[in-house]
């Protein structure tokens, strides 16, 4: 059962909360347009509207409707008036609220999320319409502590805030601003997407943004967490096409019984990452806890790609204002990655799979460009702005994943066949702006620039950029050769990386044996390109000097284990310099079983798998996806 | 250590943040300089004298010698500023590592050389154990006289400490030309001082040691 909420307040008994004019206006329409008009969406019986209520009559409103419902149930609540943060906490302030007695005059946030999460509510949106409502965030916050108020049990929560935590939200001809752009979106007015039935909060905040984008006093908040499947707020009145969407996924949320304490079981985890994620997202930790949820689900369950797709689009916004545009692309990249052991004779995924590499397509081109914009406004702009002597160190691999992003959209380009003029135009300026500006931080230090390396040189001819793919490669292959073929393993801790840099400049005999990558895939893909590029004479004029260099390709059994942190089942084709193989030539037995090793797992030649196991290894720097060089 | 890009408009676009490895890698630095930083300041002063302190800036402390007189300090602060061209990181210039840690450390140090003989020099004017040259630069004479105004140290082991000499380049070395080119008798001069001050130094610290409680030994 879904049940709504609506609260507009225009009447204030304190003289210090001024009269309003649209609250209840906006009330009113968020109920017709969702209730009284909206179909069967919403409990007619259950929901219940509020005019200018007492503080009593909206909290026995509140908690009838959440405690009175029974099981299955899905909450919505609007809320229209006004509203404060007071030492932490947000307030909505009805009719008899008096602002020096928030707590006993006003209904905490707080309150209604320990409402929630005592009725198990599986669902809840909320919308609030009211002055400093962004605020709301202090108490989920607050509110997801553990062993303060206990653990967060609503593994779904949308919220829509008119705005930010400091802003006021303005009233316009007897509406509220935001109310009113919110009802555009719902009433199709503003198409928020013609691929789905219904609508999420979340799609509806991002295009209220939109609409709002050039409101400069009033910027809406609107973030959630959605671990049973996209979450419905509405019917969506632009919806155009058969009932079931063209991925298959199921619209709306994912209620199997046996699946459901499992998602409880994690949502606490999950909700940390998405709380962290706002500062820095760490992709590999993004992936390690969908591995870890999406293993406990039971082997006949159908959920692993609801889940997945529930997370990537809730986690999407929450990444779009950061400042590293890598950072999106890194999350659908993780996300498809984590479909891998699920994509077996299984349609849904594979269509998932897909529609997600189309939104990394353009994810990296528009980071793409705004990276190539960075430069061209300040050349020394890839460099980290917390500290710099690190770059010696990190520079060169930020360096190769750009490229090897770089690469990877090319493939995915050509994989689709949805390849833009325009996209090809800024892969090649970016390129040419990094050669331009950081020819010298083009330095081989580490075995996690492996994947980086083999799908940009890859894919080069392709972006008609064999010459600069030419030079990158000489460019490393000096590198390596001055460093005598010693280069760190991958995900070095940050201290690691210090020792490192710090032997390096004094001799790589000083270099603790630990740190260096030993066997290194690093030289396995100089060789291998070396000749795809005509170049193995460069590898085989200075290759005496990488003599005792133990060198490896790793493949697995199965490309549908490739995500994983440790693949248990595959083959090491290790070889060493100076022990059979002397020249570049030598290496080609060894990569011939190489290839008959992948060319022996059929999925590989899914073009969805292909792209998955690319994006598991930027994700996991330690893994190449040989298979591209094939 | 800073290096924070400055005079770039902020936020500004930056792939691949890192973060946390960021974090590392400068604590890894920090702790390697403050580790180089430690081992210089011991050849200075022995690790036995260094006391280290969790609260407060200021310390009191009253000595047998001071005739219950205190003795108040304060911490200094020392710092230490480098700017690295962003162009060096950008042609990875691994060297910059250590050229800058010495940089630091120089720095570093010579602050800390500053605070250590601006506390002798009020120590001894407070003493009077000050020697004047009265314009004539170094002679033998005066190295005597300095010997007769110190008072050696006993070590915790029973062992004296002889005193240190901290000259720069020029007057050190003008030092070891005055004091070579005097003759026996000054050398056997100078060897009486040191025995008897140092037979003064054995007393003073037999007579200190005489005042903890002899409980169940005489």
């Amino acid at each position: 059962m879904r049940v709504l909420v609506a609260i507009g307040c225009d009447l204030y008994d304190s003289d210090e909360l001024s009269a309003l004019g649209g609250a209840e206006n906006d009330a009113v329409a968020m109920f017709d347009l969702l209730v009284s008009n909206g179909g069967e969406l919403y409990d007619k019986t259950h929901s219940v509207i509020l005019s200018s209520p007492t503080v009593a009559e909206a909290k026995e409103v509140l908690t009838r409707a959440i405690f009175d419902a029974g099981d299955e149930m899905d909450f919505s609540l609007f809320f229209a008036g006004h509203g404060c943060v007071k030492d932490g906490a947000y307030f909505l302030c009805i009719k008899d609220t008096n602002v020096d007695r928030l707590s006993v005059s006003a209904i905490c946030i707080s309150d209604l999320f320990m409402w929630l999460n005592e009725a198990k509510v599986r669902d809840t949106n909320i919308v609030i319409d009211a002055c400093q409502s962004g605020g709301i965030a202090h108490d989920v916050t607050a509110f997801l502590k553990p062993g303060e108020i206990g653990h967060f049990g609503s593994p779904s929560v949308s919220i829509l805030a008119a705005s930010a935590g400091d802003q006021a939200a303005r009233e316009i001809n007897g509406q509220g601003v935001a109310t009113a752009a919110i009802l555009k979106c719902l009433s199709g007015e503003v198409i928020v997407q013609k691929d789905r039935p219904s609508l999420n909060l979340i799609e509806i905040g991002s295009s209220v943004s939109e609409l709002m984008g050039s409101d400069n006093q009033q910027s809406p908040v609107c973030w959630g967490l959605n671990l049973f499947g996209r979450s419905l707020f509405s019917n969506n009145p632009r919806f155009v096409g058969s009932k079931t969407p063209a991925i298959g996924l199921p619209d709306g949320l994912c209620r199997s019984a046996n699946v459901e304490p499992i998602i409880r079981e994690h949502a606490l985890k999950v909700w940390e990452l998405y709380l962290s994620s706002s500062r820095y997202f760490d992709s590999r930790k993004f992936l390690n806890l969908i591995q870890s949820l999406l293993k406990d689900l039971p082997p006949e369950s159908t959920a692993a790609p609801v889940i997945v797709d529930a997370l990537a689009t809730t986690f999407r916004p929450l990444l779009a204002d950061s400042n590293d545009p890598f950072e999106e692309v890194e999350l659908l990249g993780a996300s498809i990655a984590s479909l891998l052991p699920y994509s077996k004779d299984n349609d849904v995924v594979i269509n998932l799979m897909n529609s997600m590499a189309e939104q990394l397509l353009q994810a990296i081109c528009s980071g793409s460009q705004l990276v190539l914009d960075a430069i061209e406004e300040e050349k020394f702009s890839l460099l980290s702005d917390r500290t710099l002597l690190a770059d010696l160190y990190y520079l060169p691999i930020r360096i190769l994943k750009i490229l090897g992003w770089v690469g990877a959209g090319q493939y995915i380009s050509n994989i689709l066949g949805s390849g833009h003029k325009k996209d090809l135009l800024v892969r090649q300026k970016l390129v040419q702006a990094i050669l331009d500006n950081y020819q010298c931080s083009i330095v081989a230090v580490s075995d996690e620039q492996t994947c980086s390396f083999v799908v940009f040189t890859s894919m080069a001819e392709s972006m008609n950029l064999s010459d600069e793919a030419e030079l990158i490669f000489g460019l490393l292959c000096n590198t390596f050769y001055n460093f005598n073929g010693k280069i760190s393993s991958a995900d070095l801790s940050g201290s690691d990386a210090y020792k490192f840099i710090k032997a390096r400049a004094e001799g790589d005999g000083s270099i603790p044996d630990g740190l260096i990558s030993k066997p290194t895939e690093f030289l396995s893909a100089l060789m291998i390109v070396s000749e795809k590029l005509d170049l193995s004479d460069v590898v085989d004029g200075i290759i005496e000097h990488f003599d005792y260099t133990s060198a490896n390709l790793f493949v697995p059994d199965s490309y549908s284990d490739f995500a994983e942190i440790n693949i248990e089942n595959g083959l090491n084709f290790t070889f060493r310099i100076g022990d059979g193989v002397w020249c570049v030539k030598d290496l080609s037995d060894t990569w011939k079983s190489a290839r008959t090793k992948i060319a022996g797992d059929p999925s590989i030649d899914i073009p969805a798998i292909q792209i998955a196991a690319i994006c598991a290894s930027f994700i996991n720097p330690d893994r190449t996806p040989w298979f591209i060089l094939d | 250590m800073g290096g924070a890009i400055k005079n770039m408009k902020e936020p500004r676009v930056i792939p691949f943040r890192l973060s946390s490895k960021l974090s590392e890698f400068d604590r890894a630095f920090n702790e390697d300089l403050a580790t180089k930083l430690q081992e210089q300041t011991r050849t200075i002063i022995s690790g036995e004298n260094a006391l280290g302190y969790s609260h407060g800036k200021k310390w009191r402390t009253r000595t047998a010698n001071s005739d219950g007189e205190a003795n108040d300090g304060e911490m200094k602060t020392h710092s230490s500023e480098v700017a690295i061209p962003f162009q060096e990181i950008v042609d990875n210039d691994l060297h910059s590592v250590s050229r800058y840690q010495n940089i630091m450390i120089s720095g570093m140090m010579q602050e800390f050389m500053s605070s250590f003989y601006q506390v002798i020099s009020d120590a001894s004017a407070k003493t009077g154990n000050v020697v004047d040259g009265k314009g004539e630069g170094f002679k033998a004479e005066l190295f005597v006289e300095v010997l007769e105004k110190i008072e050696f140290g006993v070590d915790q082991e029973g062992k004296v400490s002889m005193p240190q000499i901290h000259a720069g380049p020029e007057l050190a070395d003008k030092i070891f030309r005055e004091l070579s080119a005097q003759g026996p008798e000054f050398e056997e001069k100078v060897q009486k001082i040191i025995k008897r001050k140092s037979e003064e130094a054995l007393e003073r610290e037999e007579d200190r040691k005489s005042k903890f409680p002899k409980l169940g030994r005489e």
